[in-house]
Parts: structure tokens; C-alpha cells; sequence
């Protein structure tokens, strides 16, 4: 495994920022496709928490959302034999347990706090709102040309001592804190 | 192989060895290389395929085929490398082949079984991509072994190359070593050829180096200085030894011509004797039969005691005179070898009773018992010489007698069979006596002619021949005599007689003493004689016809039935035993014929035992007769069948038919065999008397009396069988003036054989008759 991540970093040198297959064609699709990354980014991380290894892989939601266009994994869909949970809180009190800590546009001024919250907590952070990645999270989801793709910050993601998969940073776009 | 030459061979060799360790070398290393090639190729493809696979798994969840691609460019960097896809865990192909136009690749990784397969010119290495567990798909990386083909082309090249180039080097070489060592021998070869084609042991080789061939060139020179040597040698000892041959041939042919002459003057002696002493015998017989018989006649006519005393003297004298010269003739025919024993059957119990007649009056003489114990199965018809039977039987009995003065003298006679033959036998006579004995000393010395047993002072007489000739007819005889003695107590002489053989016909012992058979006559009665063995069968039939029967020959029970359809004889005599139809068969069927059955039947056979005439009687035979046969037995038996009659008896005087010879009768002979008798009398007889003319060689006479006995045993003609006897008895007896008179007569012997052939059926009359009025003189 360690040959590998040699090998990616050196081919990561080489090679120039993925562009996304799926261009996006209405607004139900691109929830979709964002659903499919949000599943296959938390495919290639890994938490340094010792939690249940059969426990569930959560996902929370913290933020108001456009009814019926929500983020959905669908039951079957798992991750090393792991299923996965999506779920609404209402209060960072109900983040604990959680794997990834999703923020919709709703919760931006209070974003900082939310990110200090969670700060060390093993948590990766994602939104879907522009500036979110130059702010602090995580994974930012954006779309451009028709598709949807995704910013890194790469400090955000050692911060929160979350590994993420290598090649993944190839895919997305790295972004810096401001 | 066998016809090549060494340097051929050794060049094979060497070539065969070369060849062997470069191809095996090349075969092995080419195969371990390209066994390498392929690993390293393989492992290569491996290591890279591995990375791919580990890089493909986000590419392939995320659906980034560019990055995909990216993960894949490091395979370019590998020559073999030919394409590569990625497919997902469906089998969908993510990354398609690229180069892939005949979809042969795609076609491919369907079929493959291993995760390492080589299929045609290309390898093809199949990898999972898992990410954490988790499967997402397969990476297929296919590179070319065309690079692999080429190097194996490119080594195969190569080592032929080197193969070729070692092999001419090889070759060059062993051509060169091998003419090194091959030239010193062809040469040693020629040297060799040149030295036996010349006879030329001088010729050295010269040596060309000093290694094994040089050595070999040494011991060469070596050996061809020992031939010289040796061939020196000989020379000087073939010259010495040609001198040698020539001394001793010389010597020898002195030797032998020395010997030559001695021989010569022995035979020349020997014959010298044997005609002085047939001559002298023969000169002293003749004044000695003149003084015997005038002496004899002188008796009659002296009545004076003393003189008739002193005449008896001079008889006695005579008489052992006589003896001495025939024991003298006889020693001296044996030791020349020209005594010949005539075979013929006989019957011994003759000769006992002769001996019984005669040593009986003697031993009454003397007062002493004499005792004769004959076993009784002893046969009474035996192949032997009678006349030294009876010589031998004389002299040792009579020697018995003559040394023993009390007690008794005995002869006992016993028969042995040698093995499982039962056609011979052998005779033991033992003489015993209570005489005088004879000293240990000179028990050897007896059996010496002129030897008599010492200091008996002339007491007993005698030659001093009896005993060893004796002993010399003995071993004619096939025999051999001993002696044991005590002095003053007696001595046993022990002769033992070897394969005797016992003859088929019975002989009788004193045919003289059953006159009836004499005149029985059986004239004109037919008897059929069926016996398949020829002799058996011209004796049978003598016997018949010496008594008028006319006899019918049939060799077998077959031609017996023929004949008997043709005419019916008296009486049948069967022998038993026969090739063919048997006379137990014939018998049967005669017997069971109508016109037949009433002919008298009787078997001749040798099987004597009850069981033996059981079968006969069974086979309805009416008598039956043993052989050998007895002829008295035998007209006793036809007496009981055919009619009879006795002859009268003769009209002669008792002295005349002492004198007179037999009459000659020949009847019985069938001409044809009287003109082979005349024949055989008239040319080699008659040539054979002619050519002796006067002669007084009595030795010739015997011969000549022996050859017209055999002539007369042959034909069973009694006339001529008397005739050759008279000739032998009168040469034995000296009776000279007989002699002459008996042997003149002989062409009017032939002259009678003449007369009696052509008129074969007349009785012959007086002129057939020969003078005998000088016999016994």
C-alpha cells in the first residue's frame, strides 16, 4: 500500500487536475451527483478515531435544505461492509459520532463556529457553498462548465487529522485558506 | 567402424565428443535463458500491472478515466508492453483496449484461466482492483514476447555460429593428433611388411620421438635383434642336425637290413624246420609202420616166450615212437599257427563214454577207482572241434592215470551259462587224482614242451608233449587249464571251455546203438516240412529223405495252405515259429478245413515248457517234437502216423564191412546239387590234385582231405564225408602206401559222382566202390 501511495504521488506530480465525467443537466441530477461523491470521497478517507469498525458511517446535515432535494445514499450502498447513515441535525450538540458534517449555505455566518466546533473531532467537513473551501471546510462541492466538481483544502483536511485518499486531491481542486 | 582407420576413428571421436558437450551446453544454457528471459519479462509485467491495479481503484469509482490513463503511463516506458483496460466489476469495459482493433485482446481476457497466461505472441497479466477490501474491477495488461522470439532467434544464431566454428577447429585438430599418432604406426606397419616380404631381419625403424611410439620403436628393433639371433642360431643348429639325421638314418638302415636278414634266416629256419620235421616225421612213420606191422605179424607166428617177450619190447618201443613224432607234429603245427579247429556239432557225452570205455580197463589194471560224474544238463549237441576235445580230455585223464598208483582218478563235467546267453556255454572239466603230485616249483614247467616233472627217473615214460599241448589247444580253445597239487597227495587239473556255442540239432551220442532206426524205411510217403529257416529245413528234410520220404517244402504257414490245395501229403511237420502266417495259425485253419482236418499235424518247436505244449495241443496239432531234433525221436514219432518197413540187413561179412566204405548212397541228393558236387570235383578238386601230383606233403594231404570232407558236410553226401575222412585219418596214421592208393583213386571218385549224377535215381553199384583192401595196416 505504501508502494502505492509512492506511486500516486509521483504520478500527482505529473499530471494536471481530473475533469468530472457527468456534466450536470438539472438541478435533481446535480444532488445526485453530489450524493455519488460524497459517498465515494468517504470510500477513500479514513478516520483516525478507534470507533465501532461494524458501526454505521455517518453522515449529518446541519443547515436548511430545499425540500425533496436532499443528499441521499441509498441502504444497500456500503463502505467496507459499513452502511451508511445520512441524517438532519438541528444543533452541533447532535454532530458527535458523526463522520462527515455536511453544511448547507444556510449556516454561513456561523460557519467558523461550526468549524471550531468540530475542530479535532475526526469530523471531515463539506458544503456546496461558494468561499466554504477559502473558509475552512473541508470539501467544498462547486459546479462548473455544466458539472459538478469539488474544491480540497488541503490544510482543513490535516487539520482535522482525517487521511484522505491521494489520488483525490488529483481529482479535485485544491484551494487554500484565506 | 571396424573398416576405418584409426585417424578416421579418432577424428569421430573427437568431432563426436565436441559435438556432444557445445550442443549440450547450448541446449541447456539456451533453454535456462530463455527460461530467465520469460521470468524477468513476466516478473516486469507483474510488478507494473501491480501498480496500476493499486492506482486504478479511485480513477474507477470516481469514473476519471483521464486519471486513469495517467495511472497507466508508466507501462509506456516498458518495451514489451502492448495494451492495457480496465474493466469494472460487472465486466463493463471503464478503459476499453486501445490498440485492440480485431477485439482480439477483448476476445482474450474472457478465455483466460490463470492470472499469468500466455496466449500466442503475447502475455497477458490480470489484476483485482480492491481498495481496502473492497473490489471495483480488473486491470489487463497484455505485452509482447516478440522481443522474447527474437532473442531466442538471435541466440539460436548465435550458438550455431559458435558451433560451427568450434567444430572446425575441432576438426583441424584431431586431424592433426590423430595423423601424430597414426603415422608412427603405419610406419612401424610398412617396416614390418618390408621385413617379412624380404626375409630381411637387418631393417631397424628409425625413431621420430621419444613418446609411447618411441618405446614402441625400442622393443620393435628390440624383438627383430632377437629374431636375427635366434634365426642365427637356428641355422647353425639345422646344420648340425642334418649331419645328425644323415649318421642316424645311415645307422638305422644298418639296423634294419641287419634285421631284414635276421628275419629272413628265421623264416628260412622256421620253414626248414617245419619241413625237416614233416619230412622226418614222415620218414620215420614209414620204417615205423613196416616194424610195427611185421612185428605184429612176427607174434603170430613165435611161440617162444623170450622172444615173443622181446618182440613185445620192440612193439611198445614203436608204438611210443609213433606217439612222440605225432605229439612232435602236432606241437609243431600249433606253434606255427597252421592248426586250424574244425567246428562242427558233436556231442560230448560221445566222448565221455569213450573215455569211461577206455580208462576204465586201465584203472582196473592199475587197481584204482575211476570215477565219472557228468552233470546231465551238459547238451548233448555243442559247435566244437571233436577231435581236440578228445585229444585234450585223453591226454590230461590220461596223465591222471598215469602218475596215480592207489585211490582213485576223477573226471567231473560241468556246464555254466556266461550272462544272459543261452546260446553258449562253457565247460568246466575237472580231472582229480591221489597220484604223486607235483611240487609247487614245477607247476609252471609242466605246461613245457619236453618238460617232465623231475626225479622221476624215467619211471612213468612219456614225450614230455602231452601237457603243453594240451595247453596250447586249450587256449585255441578259447580256454584256459589249471593246476593245484600237493605232493604225494594228488593233483586237480581244472580246464574251463569259453562260448561254446550250443547247436541247433541234437547229435546222437551212439548212433550205432539203435540198429532199428538203421533199417527203417518210410518209402513213398509224402510229408509237407513247413519251416521258414533254411538250414533247419535242408537237415529236417536229410533226415526224411534218408528214409525214402519224399519231402514238400513250404517256408510258412501261408505257402503251406497254398500247397496243400494243390496236393495232400501223409503227414505234416509244422515248425511253430514263423514270419508270416505261424505254424499256430496254419494249424488252425487246416484243422478247421473239411478235407484237411484229418492230416496228421506235428509241431516242431523249441519251447519245451508244459505251457509250450498246452498252445500246440490247443492249436490241434497231433504231435509234437522239441528241437533240437532228435532224428530217432523224430521216426518214432512218424512211425506212430505212416507205414513202415525194416530193411533187410546187409549180406556182407562182419570183416568185410569193417573194411569196406560205405556204399555210396546219394539219392537222397536232388540233382542240382549233384552237379554242383560233380562241378565242384571235377575243376577246383581236380586242380588242386593234379598240381600236388606226387608229392609227399602230408600237411597238404590233411587240407586236401578237409576241403572234399567239407564239400560232403555241405550236401550231407556220407560217401564224400567218408572219403575226405579216410584221406585225413590215413595222413594222421601214417598209413602211406593207403594214402598213395586212396588219393590215386581220386579221379574215379569223380568219375562214380559222374556216373551217380546221370542216373540220379539208379543205386550205384560196385565201381563206385575204392579200394581199400590196405586199410588199417
Amino acid at each position: 500500500m505504501k508502494r502505492a501511495v509512492t506511486f500516486f504521488l509521483l504520478f500527482a506530480l505529473l499530471t494536471a487536475p481530473a475533469l468530472l465525467p457527468y456534466p450536470q443537466e438539472d438541478e435533481m441530477e446535480e444532488v445526485v451527483i453530489k450524493s455519488g461523491f460524497l459517498f465515494n470521497i468517504c470510500k477513500f478517507t479514513r478516520w483516525s478515531r478507534k470507533d465501532n469498525p461494524d458501526g454505521p458511517i455517518i453522515v449529518s446535515i446541519i443547515g436548511q435544505t430545499n425540500p425533496g432535494n436532499d443528499l441521499y445514499v441509498p441502504p444497500e450502498k456500503q463502505i467496507r461492509q459499513r452502511k451508511v447513515i445520512v441524517q438532519k441535525i438541528d444543533s452541533l450538540a447532535e454532530v458527535g459520532g458523526s463522520h462527515v458534517l455536511f453544511i448547507t449555505g444556510s449556516e454561513s455566518d456561523r460557519l467558523e463556529a461550526i468549524l471550531g466546533y468540530i475542530e479535532g473531532k475526526d469530523i471531515l467537513s463539506m458544503g456546496d457553498t461558494k468561499g466554504y473551501a477559502q473558509r475552512g471546510v473541508c470539501i467544498n462541492f462547486y459546479t462548473e462548465k455544466g458539472g459538478v466538481r469539488f474544491e480540497i483544502n488541503r490544510e482543513a483536511v490535516q487539520k482535522s487529522s482525517i487521511e484522505l485518499h491521494a489520488q483525490i486531491y488529483l481529482i479535485g481542486k485544491l484551494v487554500e485558506s484565506k | 567402424m571396424h573398416g576405418l582407420s584409426i585417424k578416421t576413428k579418432n577424428i569421430i571421436i573427437i568431432l563426436s565428443v565436441v559435438l556432444f558437450a557445445i550442443v549440450t551446453t547450448i541446449v541447456i544454457q539456451g533453454i535456462k535463458d530463455i527460461q530467465t528471459f520469460r521470468k524477468h519479462l513476466v516478473n516486469k509485467i507483474q510488478s507494473v500491472t501491480e501498480v496500476v491495479s493499486a492506482n486504478s481503484a479511485v480513477p474507477l469509482e470516481f469514473g476519471d478515466k483521464k486519471l486513469a490513463n495517467q495511472t497507466a503511463d508508466s507501462l509506456n516506458a516498458i518495451p514489451e508492453f502492448a495494451d492495457f483496460a480496465i474493466y469494472d466489476k460487472a465486466g463493463i469495459p471503464f478503459l476499453p483496449f486501445k490498440k485492440d482493433a480485431t477485439n482480439h485482446f477483448a476476445k482474450t481476457i474472457k478465455q483466460l484461466k490463470k492470472e499469468t497466461q500466455l496466449v500466442g505472441d503475447y502475455l497477458f497479466v490480470t489484476r483485482k482492483i480492491i481498495y481496502e477490501g473492497e473490489f471495483s474491477g480488473f486491470v489487463y495488461v497484455v505485452a509482447s514476447t516478440e522481443n522474447l522470439s527474437s532473442q531466442i532467434r538471435n541466440y539460436i544464431i548465435f550458438s550455431g555460429t559458435l558451433l560451427l566454428v568450434v567444430f572446425l577447429v575441432a576438426a583441424i585438430l584431431g586431424a592433426w593428433l590423430s595423423g601424430s599418432l597414426t603415422r608412427p604406426i603405419l610406419k612401424l606397419a610398412d617396416t614390418a611388411s618390408i621385413i617379412s616380404t624380404n626375409a630381411d631381419y637387418s631393417i631397424r625403424v628409425d625413431k621420430l620421438s621419444n613418446d609411447e611410439t618411441g618405446t614402441l620403436y625400442d622393443s620393435f628393433n628390440r624383438m627383430l635383434d632377437q629374431i636375427a639371433a635366434r634365426n642365427r642360431e637356428i641355422r647353425k643348429l639345422n646344420e648340425g642336425l642334418e649331419e645328425k639325421v644323415q649318421i642316424r638314418t645311415r645307422d638305422l638302415q644298418k639296423a634294419k637290413d641287419q634285421a631284414e636278414r635276421a628275419r629272413r634266416a628265421a623264416e628260412l629256419a622256421d620253414r626248414a624246420k617245419s619241413t625237416f620235421l614233416a619230412n622226418m616225421s614222415h620218414e620215420i612213420r614209414t620204417p615205423m609202420n613196416a616194424i610195427l606191422g611185421y612185428s605184429r605179424l612176427l607174434t603170430k607166428l613165435i611161440a617162444d616166450p623170450k622172444q615173443n617177450e622181446y618182440l613185445e619190447i620192440v612193439q611198445a618201443s614203436g608204438r611210443n615212437l609213433l606217439a612222440l613224432i605225432n605229439d612232435i607234429l602236432d606241437l609243431s603245427k600249433i606253434e606255427s599257427g597252421k592248426l586250424s579247429l574244425v567246428y562242427k556239432p558233436m556231442n560230448p557225452h560221445q566222448i565221455f563214454n569213450e573215455i569211461k570205455g577206455i580208462f576204465k580197463i586201465k584203472t582196473e589194471e592199475k587197481n584204482i577207482d575211476f570215477i565219472i560224474d557228468i552233470d546231465e544238463d551238459i547238451p548233448s549237441g555243442l559247435l566244437m572241434d571233436e577231435t581236440r576235445l578228445r585229444q585234450i580230455l585223453f591226454n590230461v585223464v590220461g596223465n591222471a592215470v598215469k602218475f596215480t598208483d592207489k585211490g582213485f582218478v576223477k573226471l567231473s563235467v560241468s556246464k555254466k551259462f556266461s550272462g544272459r546267453d543261452t546260446s553258449r556255454v562253457a565247460l568246466i572239466f575237472k580231472i582229480e587224482d591221489t597220484g604223486i603230485g607235483i611240487p609247487m616249483e614245477q607247476i609252471e614247467d609242466i605246461f613245457q614242451a619236453f618238460e617232465q616233472q623231475k626225479d622221476l627217473g624215467g619211471k612213468y615214460g612219456g614225450t614230455g608233449l602231452g601237457l603243453a599241448i594240451t595247453k596250447r589247444l586249450v587256449e585255441i580253445m578259447n580256454g584256459r587249464i589249471t593246476v593245484t597239487s600237493d605232493v604225494g597227495k594228488g593233483s586237480v587239473f581244472s580246464i574251463e571251455l569259453n562260448d561254446i556255442e550250443i547247436s541247433s540239432f541234437h547229435v546222437d551220442a551212439l548212433p550205432t546203438a539203435l540198429p532199428p532206426t538203421d533199417r527203417l524205411r518210410f518209402d513213398g510217403s509224402t510229408i509237407l516240412l513247413v519251416e521258414d529257416n533254411l538250414y533247419n529245413l535242408k537237415l529236417v528234410q536229410a533226415l526224411l529223405e534218408d528214409k525214402g520220404i519224399i519231402v514238400e517244402q513250404a517256408l510258412n504257414g501261408k505257402e503251406a495252405l497254398q500247397k496243400l490245395k494243390k496236393k495232400h501229403p501223409d503227414l505234416i511237420l509244422m515248425d511253430m515259429k514263423m514270419y508270416g502266417m505261424d505254424g499256430y495259425q496254419a494249424t488252425r485253419l487246416i484243422k478247421a478245413d473239411e478235407e484237411l482236418k484229418d492230416i496228421p499235424v506235428i509241431a516242431l518247436t523249441a519251447d519245451a515248457m508244459k505251457d509250450g505244449r498246452k498252445k500246440v495241443k490247443d492249436a490241434g496239432c497231433n504231435g509234437f517234437l522239441s528241437k533240437p531234433i532228435d532224428e530217432n525221436r523224430l521216426y518214432a514219432e512218424l512211425m506212430k502216423y505212416i507205414p513202415y518197413r525194416m530193411k533187410e540187413e546187409d549180406t556182407g561179412t562182419e570183416s568185410q564191412k569193417k573194411t569196406m566204405p560205405k556204399k555210396i548212397e546219394l539219392d537222397h541228393i536232388p540233382p542240382e546239387s549233384l552237379a554242383e558236387i560233380v562241378k565242384i570235383f571235377s575243376t577246383q578238386l581236380m586242380e588242386e590234385w593234379r598240381s600236388m601230383g606226387n608229392s609227399m606233403l602230408l600237411d597238404e594231404w590233411v587240407r586236401f582231405g578237409t576241403r572234399i570232407k567239407a564239400v560232403g558236410e555241405k550236401y550231407n553226401a556220407g560217401f564224400i564225408i567218408d572219403y575226405g575222412q579216410h584221406i585225413i585219418e590215413n595222413v594222421e596214421h601214417l598209413n602211406i602206401a593207403v594214402l598213395r592208393k586212396t588219393i590215386k583213386n581220386f579221379p574215379e571218385v569223380v568219375d562214380t559222382l559222374k556216373g551217380v549224377k546221370n542216373e540220379s535215381t539208379d543205386r550205384i553199384g560196385n565201381q563206385g566202390q575204392y579200394s581199400s583192401d590196405s586199410i588199417g595196416g
